[in-house]
């Protein structure tokens, strides 16, 4: 059977929220430490990353930053203080949201008064600081470590509350994977990637955040947070050194799931205004014959909303859908005119 | 969710003419304006003619491996015919462009190869016309088939490839890779011949009238079908090509006369694609008619010299086909030896007795026969008023015209009138022609009862034997004639020992095994360089030779014609009266 292919481009985009609900937990009376907790929404779809394992796990570590400003003068009460998750509980209901109980060393405890921001950075990060004079919360992120990085931010005016912090962890990468899917059902075609990799992406990036906000869900994160280089690189390369290294390509039933493709991702990038040569190379072999390569420039690709894709934001999540299928040649075949040739030779000059 | 495809498939979908009309009686009329049908019709053949537009297209499409995968034809009108027919239906009966589609392809390198207007059956091999051959093949090999060839022409002949009568063949040939998308590609259908033209932009105030218009040999007897091209874009001639003159031009078609300050073209004529490593030549003699201000016409030849030595210096830049009138001398130093030979006989060869001490007076008599000059004094001393037979040094004749009712002549005076004139030939006057690498001499012959031209000569430098010619005369100056078949040389056997006098008048050339003194000449003419030939690209308005001719090129000569009639005046006066001294004072210098 003859190799049938062609390739199609989609992006789908999603935010992923990371809503949580507040824990109350009862305290005897007396000074009251601070607590922190955590909440996930509910995953019901699979067009982003849905382990809630990733950060709710028991021994999964986080940064707190604490500072107490009253009568405008600030302190440092938690500096890159290391807060584990010592408690997960699971949804009695699939799909209901998890919560977890984070603890933290040398506990601190509420003054009266006094107003309390809080920040978090998952997973824990010895080189997160906060600017003192900004109070911005800075880290370098290479993508190369593919994590898909948390932040949260949370504010108590303690004569108001001192009950547990929630911290609402938003993701601040950009969550991008690859969907590869052959569009003929038969058995009789077979398709394997034997190779990836992406080209002419921003590999590190600089991240920073103003934590000094009493409100944070009205300071969402954007790609202003981020700065890079511009320099581009390669990144997510895989070879699949032998036979059996390959991945098979699955034919997607529902075109429009993604759960019927063959991910290559998800990959945590930073956020970025896309290069224009920003493009994905792999390699396909077709029933076992010789691998083919493919190089397809995905910037521009149109999203769902017939959006261009020109850039990856924080937060979001992009799918690229990569479908196989059958090639050909569409030829023009046209007359031209004649290829006009001037010739000069010697003039002739009677005198 | 919004699939994109990298599909993009173009199409040229011609609007239907308008004008059905549906008759109450089920029957369909055309209300095409008759000004429309004429012109309509009218356009679409003189199109077709000149491969704008064609009316079927075959493609094929080949493999890297040389395999036939798909082949598509069409024929306009084309029905698409459904199921498996995934072609695009057309209405017009011809097109301008149109897209064929192949589907279900392995990725890899193919080769598409494409015919158009393939009923056009001039230019086709008899037994290998694409309709029957290149059409009928759906599967298998196709390498037989990309280095056929057009119509072989008259090897010896001058003949061109005619005119289309209804449609140009177009052909077309490209790579394409095709990996794991779709494809969109676009085939030029080019002309496989190549359309020469040369047009004379007169810019002066009197007609010029083209006497004579011919070129060096790039008419080739056959070319490809398909275009085969060199890494630097030259094109790739079948083996074994002849190269020809083109068909001769005809001085008194109204053409050949371009009004005042006007251009015309002068000769047009379709031919073969060709390439060579010699600059292709344009020979051309003109007329300026100044009868409108009572004035003679001036008539001139492209590239013309004044009559004088033709040397092997010339002779080694002249093109295939290029030509001149040369005299024929062996130029010794003794009057008994050297040799004019001009003409051929009856039984022999026509010669002049042609000795003399000193270059300058082999020019002065090649002077006198160019100027008709009617009374030459060859020695001036009676010298030839006998036959004295052997180991003299006057020997008695002083030529013969190869005829055996002519008496050798014994005389001083030569008359050369109507030397340089007269048909078939000019007298005097022998035809020097080189055809492809070697050349031939009309007009003389080493077997004058059964040949009248002596070919397969190879001329290369002669050599100056000492003491057997004037000491002027260089080996530069003279040449020497080889058989190319058999490495023998053209020796002058004179006669001048011969004991009897019929054996003394039978001066000859003839081939000889020898090379000396006896194998050397001289040649005296007026030659004609011509013009060059210069490709202008486009690129950069740079001017090269013009080497070749490529498919689809529509090559246009220009040859520009100007009179400069103007004079001018220059005078000077002397002024002897003052001369001043430099300096009012004198200088002195004291040497210490």
């Amino acid at each position: 059977m003859k190799l049938w292919h062609i390739i199609s481009l989609l992006v789908t985009s999603a935010l992923l929220t990371g809503c949580g609900k507040d824990v109350r937990i009862d305290v005897p009376e007396g000074p009251r430490p601070i607590k922190f907790t955590t909440g996930e929404t509910a995953i019901t779809r699979a067009f982003k990353p849905d382990d809630p394992t990733v950060l709710f796990t028991v021994g999964n570590k986080a940064s707190v930053f604490a500072t107490r400003v009253q009568d405008d003068i600030p302190a440092n009460i938690m500096t890159n203080r290391e807060l584990h998750c010592d408690e997960v509980t699971a949804p009695a209901t699939p799909g209901d949201p998890y919560t977890g109980v984070w603890n933290y060393d040398n506990v601190v405890y509420w003054q009266d008064t006094g107003h309390y921001y809080f920040t978090s950075v998952f997973p824990k990060n010895d080189n997160a600081t906060i600017d003192n004079s900004t109070y911005n919360l800075g880290f370098s992120y290479s993508a190369g470590t593919n994590t898909d990085i948390m932040v949260a931010r949370a504010y108590r005016d303690a004569s108001v509350s001192q009950d547990p912090v929630n911290l609402e962890f938003k993701h601040i990468t950009a969550a991008v994977r690859f969907l590869f899917g052959k569009s003929s059902s038969s058995d009789a075609d077979q398709y394997a990637l034997t190779s990836f990799q992406l080209e002419n992406i921003v590999a590190t990036g600089n991240f920073s955040l103003l934590t000094r906000i009493t409100n944070p869900a009205s300071d969402p994160i954007t790609s202003s947070t981020w700065s890079n280089s511009g320099y581009t690189t390669t990144l997510a390369g895989w070879t699949a050194q032998t036979i059996g290294d390959r991945i098979t390509i699955t034919h997607p039933s529902d075109p429009d799931n993604p759960d019927g493709y063959t991910p290559m991702g998800w990959y945590y990038m930073v956020p970025q205004t896309l290069n224009a040569s920003c493009r994905v190379r792999f390699s396909v072999v077709y029933n076992d014959g010789e691998p083919v390569e493919t190089v397809l420039n995905f910037y521009g690709a149109v999203d769902q909303t017939s959006e261009a894709g020109i850039a990856w934001e924080p937060n979001h999540v992009y799918n690229y859908f990569i479908t196989l299928t059958q090639s050909g040649l569409e030829l023009t075949v046209q007359a031209v005119p004649w290829d006009q040739v001037n010739v000069t030779t010697d003039d002739v000059i009677f005198m | 969710m919004l699939l994109l495809g990298v599909i993009t498939v173009s199409s040229c979908h011609k609007e239907p003419v308008p004008g059905g009309e549906l008759s109450g009686y089920g029957s369909i009329e055309l209300s095409l304006g008759s000004s429309d049908a004429i012109r309509l019709a009218t356009k679409t053949d003189a199109d077709l003619l000149e491969g704008l537009r064609f009316n079927n297209v075959l493609v094929i499409l080949v493999d890297n491996s040389g395999k036939v995968i798909g082949n598509v034809y069409k024929t306009y009108p084309y029905t698409n015919g459904g199921g498996s027919d995934i072609q695009d239906s057309e209405v017009a009966t011809s097109v301008t462009e149109d897209v064929i589609h192949f589907e279900h392809l392995l990725p890899g390198d193919y080769h598409v190869y494409a015919y158009a207007n393939i009923n056009a059956t001039e230019w086709q091999k008899t037994g290998e016309e694409i309709t029957v051959q290149e059409k009928a093949v759906a599967t298998g090999d196709f390498s037989g088939y990309l280095n056929r060839e057009l119509l072989s022409l008259t090897s010896a002949g001058t003949d061109v490839p005619v005119n289309p009568s209804e449609a140009m063949l177009l052909t077309g040939h490209k790579t394409i890779p095709v990996g794991l998308s779709v494809v969109n590609d676009t085939l030029d259908l080019i002309r496989p011949l190549v359309r020469f033209k040369v047009t004379v932009r007169n810019h002066t105030r009197f007609p010029v009238n083209v006497d004579e218009l011919r070129f060096s040999h790039f008419n080739p007897d056959k070319a490809y079908l398909l275009d085969h091209r060199d890494a630097s874009g030259v094109p790739e001639i079948p083996a074994g090509v002849t190269y020809r003159a083109l068909p001769a031009f005809d001085p008194s078609a109204p053409e050949a006369t371009v009004a005042a300050e006007s251009e015309g073209v002068v000769y047009q004529t379709l031919l073969y694609e060709n390439a060579s490593t010699e600059t292709y030549k344009v020979f051309s003699t003109l007329t300026l008619d100044r009868s409108s201000e009572t004035l003679s016409d001036i008539t001139l030849s492209m590239g013309a010299r004044p009559f004088g030595l033709i040397d092997y210096e010339t002779i080694s830049t002249m093109a295939d086909g290029e030509k001149v009138d040369v005299l024929v001398i062996n130029p010794r130093s003794a009057t008994r030896s050297g040799r004019l030979y001009y003409g051929i006989g009856d039984t022999g060869i026509a010669w002049e007795s042609c000795g003399y001490d000193a270059y300058a007076k082999f020019f002065a008599r090649a002077q006198a026969i160019y100027n008709e000059v009617s009374s030459y004094n060859y020695s001036g001393t009676g010298l030839w008023n006998g036959f004295t037979g052997a180991a003299n040094n006057k020997s008695g004749l002083a030529g013969w015209t190869g005829n055996s009712a002519d008496a050798p002549y014994k005389g001083d005076i030569f008359d050369y009138t109507g030397a340089n004139h007269g048909t078939p030939r000019k007298k005097y006057f022998r035809t020097l022609t080189k055809t492809g690498e070697l050349f031939s001499i009309d007009g003389l012959s080493t077997n004058p009862l059964s040949e009248t031209s002596i070919t397969d000569i190879r001329i290369e430098q002669g050599t100056a034997t000492s003491g057997k010619f004037p000491s002027d005369i260089k080996s530069n100056q003279l040449v020497t004639f080889i058989q190319n078949s058999t490495g023998n040389h053209l020796k002058s056997d004179c006669k001048w020992n011969d004991s009897s006098e019929n054996g003394a008048k039978d001066s000859k050339v003839i081939w000889d095994s020898g090379n000396n003194q006896d194998h050397q000449f001289i040649l005296f003419g007026e030659y004609c360089a011509g013009g060059l030939l210069k490709r202008l690209l486009k690129e950069n308005n740079k001017e090269v030779p013009l080497t070749y001719m490529a498919r689809n090129e529509e090559i246009n000569v220009v040859i520009n014609v100007y009179y400069a009639d103007q004079s001018g005046e220059i005078t000077f006066t002397v002024d002897n009266t003052h001369w001043t001294e430099a300096g009012a004072t004198t200088s002195t210098h004291t040497f210490n």
